[in-house]
């Protein structure tokens, strides 16, 4: 899926003060950490509360996934994103360029 | 362009998602659909998801994944890789061996945009017109249609079916849309309200196409007190940046950049750029200092991020205010 496609801008831009951290919305645990295994993948994973809702939808109003914000080192969210279609990585880039 | 590719993608997570809980257990389509399933998930080929889509419809043509597996094919096979041609052959050839009203619906809509693209356009009025009359259509399918009809500038097609979606923008049709799902009150407030944004913002848009000035405009103002933005800010329905582009088409610049700027920044920016663009140069001369003017309006609008605590696998709690001022991605996901 589209996950993966982070791995490379993460293990890129790292050292230059990016995190990334991907919170997995419905405590598919078993599957999530599958995945995760299987991709080699290396940044930060969180999971979201017994409830879906608790975090997600109520605090982020999100309505698809995945969903992506971008936030500045001050805390402000600059970029936010809906899905994610091969070619996004390349937008990406360039939004976390700009505010490293 | 970037809004169809969006709809989708949205429909072939769902399908790929949902699709399989439907079926028998021994039923031969549904066997070969999970097997499918997990090739299409193990692979980040295009191509070979297309062919998988493909081979799927060539076989099992009439199944309940006849719509997903169609969406995949115009999305893959069509927009990304650009055969549309191929895409209008495959899906058609499904079609001469579907029965079932609604998988031809899904499967013909998901044809209009190749059909377009190979000059060949399907009758989008005839395919709403076809479900119709086996059974009425309901919100999502006006939606499919407005949406199509939006996209082809066939404006009569998209008021007369964002009209007819407006009437499903209730708390009482959204329940009856899904009767096994556990919504809250506030849920189910909030997602009928968004359908009469939707229905509102195609309809204003539509009418504004026809040159009914003033009625469209007084939609989009009716429209107005009840949209909703996103987390980040920008609109949660099409509204502003159609609301946007009209005021563009008639040289209101600055207020269309007002109205354009939350999606060109923070959500649709595909559409919304595009048309702030035009305001701006229409304005300046020129988009000479367009990046400057984006930049300081970024700074402008953008909202400090709620704070959240969450556990990792290993249990150790994370929050974002131990964020270290670091510049973070914050993704949502879940495994497919």
């Amino acid at each position: 899926m589209e996950l993966p496609r982070l791995q490379p801008l993460f293990e890129k831009y790292q050292d230059q003060g990016l995190d990334v951290i991907a919170v997995e919305a419905y405590r598919d645990t078993k599957r999530a950490q599958k995945f995760i295994e299987d991709k080699g993948l290396t940044y930060t994973f969180l999971e979201n509360g017994e409830d879906d809702f608790e975090v997600v939808q109520s605090l982020f109003g999100v309505r698809g996934y995945p969903t992506s914000f971008l936030i500045d080192r001050d805390g402000r969210v600059m970029y936010a994103h809906l899905g994610f279609e091969p070619g996004d990585e390349v937008t990406l880039e360039e939004e976390i360029l700009s505010l490293l | 362009m970037m809004r169809r590719t969006l709809t989708a993608l949205v429909i072939v997570a769902v399908g790929i998602g949902i699709g399989c809980a439907k079926g028998e257990p021994d039923d031969p389509a549904e066997t070969a659909y999970k097997a499918m399933r997990a090739e299409y998930s193990a692979t980040d080929d295009e191509a070979k998801k297309a062919e998988l889509a493909e081979q799927y419809l060539a076989e099992f043509p009439d199944t309940s994944h006849s719509g997903s597996m169609a969406a995949v094919v115009a999305y893959y096979r069509g927009e990304r890789l650009g055969h549309q041609q191929q895409v209008f052959d495959v899906l058609s050839a499904a079609l001469d061996q579907i029965e079932d009203p609604e998988a031809r619906f899904e499967v013909s809509m998901a044809m209009v945009p190749a059909s377009y693209e190979i000059g060949q356009p399907l009758d989008v009025a005839a395919v709403a017109g076809a479900l119709a009359a086996e059974r009425a259509l309901g919100f999502d399918e006006h939606y499919r249609v407005m949406d199509a009809a939006e996209q082809h500038q066939l404006w009569s097609l998209a008021e007369h079916h964002a009209e007819a979606a407006l009437a499903f923008a209730t708390e009482e049709a959204y329940r009856a849309d899904y009767p096994d799902r556990d919504f809250s009150d506030d849920q189910v407030a909030l997602r009928a309200r968004l359908r009469k944004v939707e229905a509102l913002a195609y309809k204003g848009w539509a009418l504004c196409n026809q040159g009914r000035d003033e009625e469209c405009f007084s939609v989009f103002e009716e429209a107005d007190p009840l949209n909703h933005s996103s987390y980040a800010g920008s609109s949660d329905t099409p509204l502003d940046r159609f609301w946007g582009q009209a005021l563009v088409d008639r040289g209101a610049y600055e207020q269309a950049m007002e109205l354009l700027i939350p999606d060109a920044l923070l959500g649709d920016r595909s559409n919304a750029l595009p048309p702030l663009k035009e305001a701006y140069v229409a304005l300046n001369g020129d988009d000479q200092g367009l990046e400057d003017y984006l930049w300081s309006e970024r700074q402008r609008i953008a909202r400090t991020v709620d704070d959240f605590t969450l556990p990792d696998y290993d249990g150790t709690q994370h929050s974002l205010s131990g964020g270290n001022g670091n510049v973070m991605l914050l993704a949502f996901w879940f495994p497919t």
